[in-house]
């Protein structure tokens, strides 16, 4: 019996499977919540080429409070894409969450999940070895990381 | 020393039943793959390393301990919570621990329920409803494994065995 289920969502057909495979197990059983998660490439903001476009279109300095700014921007326009990504597989089921992390995928993943209380995550296979069912090198590190049920959708 | 072998037939936790379709070795360490026995194009990965995932692994139980279970729950009276939540909490306790005994017991209460509710013009909440197909789900699953048959046979196989104990 599921109660809350993670899906790390990378938009690729793996994990749009796994996503399926999710919605399957949640909606079969006890109408689980379930969480899915991206993790977005952040683009820094401090760094040297960004601030050099940012003068060029006039701004003299980026304060800190410009880049939380832009963060939050980038983290509600990426979540944003996510729920439209999505929208197709999960049709009219509504007990969902989305989120946005950024970092090492196989860190934020394992951080996250650490941080909730998910009793499954459902991942996709991954990497050169997709086709065979094998995953790729996130997958794995994600498995050796979390204390959780990982099930992996061919 | 792996605990489990490959094809061993294994229950993981809520997760239902499993055959140990391999035990795969990688630089990384090694990973039981338990494949669902009634779902196809998924599989559990477990790091064989990791106590915590690997003791929610435990083997089916024997034909003669679900006989013994399947008789001693024919005889015994379910029980109702009255109260909403923590009849849920209860119910959750039960489906996770994959207790064959509590299981049946729930089923049954919940199944009992459902037709009181039904007599008088009703129907059971949502939440019931998914809790009682759960308890279902997950003892046909296992059931059907441990006698051979297919899920769709275990309530008739069940309701066999309990008349039978009920004499």
């Amino acid at each position: 019996m599921y109660q809350s289920i993670l899906v790390p969502y990378d938009r690729s057909d793996q994990a749009r499977n796994a996503l399926e495979a999710a919605l399957g197990l949640a909606s079969d059983e006890t109408h689980a919540k379930i969480t899915i998660l991206y993790v977005a490439p952040l683009p820094d903001f401090n760094d040297p080429a960004f601030e050099a476009a940012a003068q060029m279109a006039g701004v003299i300095q980026v304060s800190d409070t410009e880049v939380l700014e832009l963060q939050r921007e980038f983290y509600a326009s990426q979540k944003e894409e996510l729920e439209k990504d999505v929208a197709p597989i999960l049709g009219d089921y509504s007990n969902t969450a989305y989120r946005v992390t950024s970092g090492k995928p196989q860190d934020a993943i394992a951080e996250f999940a650490d941080s909730g209380h998910y009793d499954l995550i459902v991942m996709g296979c991954r990497g050169l070895g997709a086709l065979r069912g094998a995953l790729g090198s996130v997958s794995y590190a994600v498995l050796r990381s979390v204390d959780i049920p990982v099930l992996v959708v061919k | 020393m792996n605990q489990f072998q490959t094809n061993d037939i294994v229950l993981y936790g809520s997760n239902g039943c499993c055959r140990i379709s391999e035990i795969e070795t990688r630089e990384s360490g090694s990973y039981y793959i338990l494949t669902p026995v009634h779902k196809d194009r998924t599989k559990f990965m477990v790091p064989t390393d990791n106590e915590n995932l690997v003791s929610r692994i435990r083997p089916v139980p024997s034909k003669k301990a679900v006989h013994d279970c399947i008789r001693r729950a024919a005889q015994a009276e379910p029980s109702w919570i009255d109260d909403n939540a923590a009849r849920k909490e209860a119910a959750k306790e039960v489906l996770a621990s994959g207790d064959e005994f509590d299981l049946l017991m729930l089923a049954r209460s919940f199944h009992q329920h459902k037709q009181h509710v039904m007599q008088i013009g009703k129907k059971t909440t949502s939440s019931d409803s998914s809790i009682l197909r759960s308890a279902q789900d997950h003892i046909r699953d296992e059931f059907s494994v441990v006698f051979d048959i297919e899920p769709e046979e275990v309530d008739a196989f069940i309701g066999g065995e309990a008349s039978t104990s009920r004499g």
